[in-house]
């Protein structure tokens, strides 16, 4: 049964990335644009939507990743393995810490190069230029309590408050 | 010049007029050195440079093409199985539900539709879809 990509519906979701988590982040958009949220996903169709980040810029890291986390590059040069710190990163480039976190979640085929790379529109401010078709800030949602971080052996009813998770 | 309309290469529209050999319709393939070269090239078409052209490269191509095919068949099975269970993630995780949770129901109730219909039902019928679900989440 043939999927041609110009009969999917491709919708657009907004997200505003001021104070959250990047890989946290990055795990809810990368679906987005696989179309791994809609029933008719299919792995070889191009099935994905368009997604607009803003406030890139005021992403976060946890924990010392600011001054710890490198991004590597090669220059293709003998001895051009070049290091920068996430933080210096933010500084320069601030679409592109979210950006790679979020590509690195994709798989890495030909529908990801062509098409998926093409519909993440990362913002380092709250501006976009793509009007009212985009709609309103959809994401990211309140992630579900997981059992970890519910769970407390029933000490909690006995008054034990600090059970650590 | 009749006789060149006539010549068994020549595509012509009736397929009674087709040229079979070994009972294979062999209109358009290459003529070539034998019947088992034919039939041969034949399951060959379309392969990459030589092997879709020269015999002996041809049936070293077709020897992989039957080692791949027979992989094949046996991955199929596991691709499928797992684009249903994505589909039918992606469906739950629209009424609240996550598919880890679900497959716990599913195994203890009665239901013995089978993913890849429940994937099907998603996609087309998402009324009857829905009904299914609530069955299964209403069982203890």
């Amino acid at each position: 049964m043939s999927f041609p990509s110009n009969i999917a519906q491709r919708s657009w979701h907004l997200i505003d990335a001021s104070n959250q988590v990047v890989g946290r982040l990055a795990t809810q958009i990368a679906p987005l644009l696989k179309g791994k949220h809609k029933p008719t996903f299919r792995p070889n169709a191009d099935c994905g939507d368009n997604v607009v980040v803003i406030n890139a810029e005021k992403v976060k890291f946890t924990g010392k990743k600011l001054h710890q986390k490198l991004y590597h590059w090669h220059t293709n040069y003998p001895g051009g393995l070049r290091s920068r710190r996430a933080g210096d990163q933010l500084a320069r480039q601030p679409t592109k810490v979210l950006r790679s976190a979020v590509l690195g979640m994709l798989t890495k085929n030909k529908l990801r190069h062509s098409y998926m790379e093409k519909r993440l529109h990362i913002y380092p401010g709250g501006e976009h230029p793509f009007g009212e078709e985009v709609g309103e800030v959809v994401l990211p949602r309140v992630p579900s309590p997981g059992r970890r971080g519910d769970f407390h052996f029933g000490l909690k009813e006995l008054g034990f408050n600090s059970v650590k998770k | 010049m009749l006789s060149s309309l006539l010549h068994p290469l020549r595509r012509l529209p009736n397929s009674l007029s087709a040229v079979r050999v070994g009972g294979l319709d062999v209109t358009g393939v290459r003529w070539m050195a034998s019947k088992k070269h034919k039939r041969t090239m034949k399951l060959a078409k379309g392969f990459k440079g030589r092997g879709g052209k020269i015999f002996s490269a041809a049936i070293q191509r077709l020897e992989k093409s039957y080692q791949h095919a027979y992989v094949g068949r046996k991955l199929k099975k596991r691709r499928f199985k797992s684009t249903w269970i994505m589909r039918l993630n992606a469906s739950l995780r629209m009424y609240g539900v996550r598919y880890g949770e679900f497959i716990e129901k599913w195994r203890k109730s009665d239901v013995v539709v089978n993913r890849k219909v429940m994937s099907e039902l998603a996609e087309r019928e998402p009324f009857s879809f829905k009904s299914v679900v609530d069955v299964i989440l209403r069982t203890k």
